[in-house]
């Protein structure tokens, strides 16, 4: 196989590819559980869920959440984040396996037809969405796995899967376990990387740091 | 010619009439899917857009071709002969073929690489020649050659793909010629003049034009994909910066930007999108860049003129391919014909290129003729005057309506030591009846080419 060359630019974009699509993968299926809470016992569990991401939600019923979710005027609306996943793949095209980006833009397009859509959405929109995100990451594995590009993707995924595990749960011990993966991953990436003692440090400051992570793998020193 | 011509593309229809039109839809389909952009600004807005492509292609007989492909591989030779000779010993000059102030007065023309000769003494490495089939004569006119940064490559390169598989019935039955050859071609003109280091494509960034083109070809080359800031230069050596901090040395880029854009230290140095000290590495023989630096002055349409008389110089030959009836009013006896003829000739100036600047005598007022002639009379060096040629009309399928359109056609050529022409190309046509302003950027859409083997002559 020959060596991939990446510049800190595209380690980025991959970084937040995987970021973005993780995000999308966790917070769809949370969606899909509030939905079902708020349709048959609590009417609250969509705003509670949001603000855990310091989002404030405003609806009157299930369907109303979904729409809101996905197209709502707020800082964590799915759209954006599928525009900004679109965006990363087409600058870093050239190190995905061609089904993945395929899926991302089909992904991206569900989206935005599904915005002006006549009927709304609903449930089924939710279920494709999900379908899609299995098809990008099984394309993925099975095509990029011994590439540093993927395991940029992989950091990403890892990176959001302790942030939101942090943020929506307060998981702290699977997050700490998901930070050595991480730390192991940075570490066959950059020969330079030196981890950090997280344990025993706020959330807060757990949160910050493994957010920073990608800053010590990604250098713009020259050596 | 234009009879066998006809033959071909009656064999066309034939298997035409057999297809599910529904099918022409899945080309739209498959330019959403793989994101095949071209890039625009409206209005101030970035705008995302499908280049309009049309369904019936443009078809080249192999005889036609065998031509045409030997009037170009003659074309570029001169020209990189020309460009070669004018930036070191101008024997063209001295020999009083062209007029040194004609070169010394063209903006492509930069003095200041005078003395310098590119690795291997090749400069025009990929270039793109626009021509028209003259429906009088039936025969090929160069109207213009492209030898800085000529794009549209990956549009034909893209949908040919996608047309053998909606469409295979014509590719089994009329051995059109396969033009996966491509990046075959631009791998090995790259590697014949790397200096040693990885081969990288030089974008000025997600949203140039062509920015899907410059990512689809370096992914087709094997080329890494860069931003001026992603490249750095040391010790006259140009370097790729690795994630990691490491170095990688690079020994050739294909760029595509313009050479005012390419080195923020050599031309503007306003320019961000460049590579501070490149100028430095490629005067030092470190790294080649392709195109070379200085071409714009063969691409000068006050040079084109020339060129038959520089094949005749250079290479002992009479020119395969003509260009269009051109006159320069610099020589007083083409002032007086353009003056007195301005109604019907086409005037183009010199510097502009993609469309731009290009005025039609017939469309003109009174009024603005004669605006037009003081321009020419005060600056007879800024314009050239052409006789309008009639091209071809293709014909296009257009709102489900068969409509003739006229049409261009780019040739795309490289060079080693060899120069090769690829057996395709890119036809653009108008989009209005009787518009003969084909260029993308000027509302433009493409068809497939399709070159026919020989067992089909």
């Amino acid at each position: 196989m020959h060596r991939q060359y990446l510049t800190a630019n595209r380690a980025h974009n991959l970084y937040w590819l995987g970021r973005h699509i993780k995000r999308i993968e966790i917070e769809i299926v949370a969606i899909d559980k509030t939905f079902n809470q708020i349709i048959d016992k609590n009417k609250e569990a969509g705003r509670e869920f949001f603000a855990k991401l310091d989002i404030e939600l405003k609806y009157q019923n299930a369907l109303e959440y979904l729409e809101e979710c996905m197209y709502g005027n707020h800082e964590g609306r799915m759209y954006d984040i599928i525009q900004n996943a679109r965006e990363n793949a087409i600058i870093a095209r050239n190190y995905l396996q061609q089904d993945a980006f395929t899926a991302i833009i089909e992904l991206h397009q569900l989206f935005k037809k599904s915005e002006n859509s006549l009927n709304g959405i609903d449930y089924q929109f939710i279920d494709t969405v999900l379908g899609i995100i299995i098809r990008i990451w099984g394309a993925m594995h099975q095509f990029l796995k011994y590439q540093s590009s993927y395991d940029f993707i992989r950091l990403g995924q890892l990176v959001e899967k302790v942030d939101l595990s942090i943020r929506l749960d307060e998981q702290m011990e699977f997050a700490l376990l998901r930070i050595a993966d991480i730390d192991k991953l940075a570490l066959q990436l950059n020969s330079h990387y030196q981890k950090e003692k997280l344990s025993g440090l706020k959330c807060s400051k757990i949160l910050d740091k493994v957010n920073d992570k990608i800053n010590l793998i990604v250098t713009d020193k020259i050596y | 010619m234009l009879e066998e011509h006809t033959r071909q593309v009656e064999k066309f229809w034939e298997i035409f009439s057999r297809q599910d039109m529904n099918k022409i839809r899945e080309f739209d389909t498959f330019m959403e899917k793989f994101a095949v952009n071209f890039n625009l600004y409206k209005d101030g807005q970035f705008v995302e857009q499908f280049l309009p492509f049309d369904v019936i292609p443009r078809i080249i007989s192999a005889k036609m071709y065998s031509e045409l492909e030997r009037g170009l591989q003659q074309r570029v030779e001169t020209l990189n002969l020309f460009l070669e000779d004018i930036y070191t010993e101008q024997r063209i000059i001295k020999e009083g073929i062209i007029p040194e102030y004609f070169v010394y007065e063209a903006a492509g023309y930069q003095k200041s690489l005078k003395g310098h000769s590119p690795f291997k003494g090749i400069r025009t490495h990929i270039s793109g020649i626009d021509l028209v089939l003259d429906s009088k004569s039936g025969k090929w006119i160069i109207l213009e050659d492209n030898l800085r940064v000529p794009s549209g490559v990956s549009y034909p390169l893209s949908v040919r793909n996608a047309y053998r598989r909606i469409f295979p019935e014509f590719f089994e039955k009329m051995h059109i010629k396969p033009i996966d050859t491509y990046p075959q071609m631009l791998k090995e003109t790259i590697d014949y003049v790397n200096c040693g280091g990885i081969n990288v494509v030089l974008t000025p960034g997600r949203f140039n034009s062509a920015y899907y083109e410059h990512s689809y070809l370096a992914n087709q080359v094997g080329a890494v994909l860069v931003r001026g800031d992603e490249l750095i230069v040391e010790d006259k050596m140009l370097y790729l910066r690795h994630f990691d901090g490491q170095k990688i040395k690079v020994g050739a880029v294909y760029r595509r930007l313009d050479d005012e854009f390419l080195d923020p230290e050599y031309y503007n140095p306003e320019s961000l999108i460049g590579v501070p000290g490149i100028m430095e590495a490629y005067f030092a023989g470190n790294v080649s860049i392709l195109d070379a630096p200085g071409n714009g002055i063969a691409d000068d349409k006050g040079i084109y003129y020339f060129v038959p008389q520089m094949t005749r110089f250079y290479l002992g030959e009479e020119p395969i391919l003509e260009n269009a009836p051109t006159y320069l009013p610099y020589f007083e006896k083409d002032m007086d014909y353009v003056l007195a003829n301005l109604s019907t000739l086409v005037i183009k100036d010199v510097a502009e290129a993609g469309g731009y600047g290009v005025q039609f005598g017939s469309k003109l007022t009174p009024l603005q003729q004669e605006d037009l002639k003081t321009l020419i009379k005060k600056d007879p060096r800024r314009f050239i005057a052409q006789e309008l040629i009639e091209f071809f009309d293709e014909e296009c399928y257009l709102n489900e309506q068969f409509l003739p359109r006229k049409a261009d056609f780019r040739a795309y050529v490289t060079m080693t030591d060899k120069v090769k022409v690829w057996p395709c190309g890119l036809t653009r046509y108008a989009m209005e009846e009787g518009n003969y302003l084909v260029n993308s950027s000027q509302g433009g859409g493409f068809k497939d080419t399709w070159v026919l083997e020989d067992k089909d002559a």
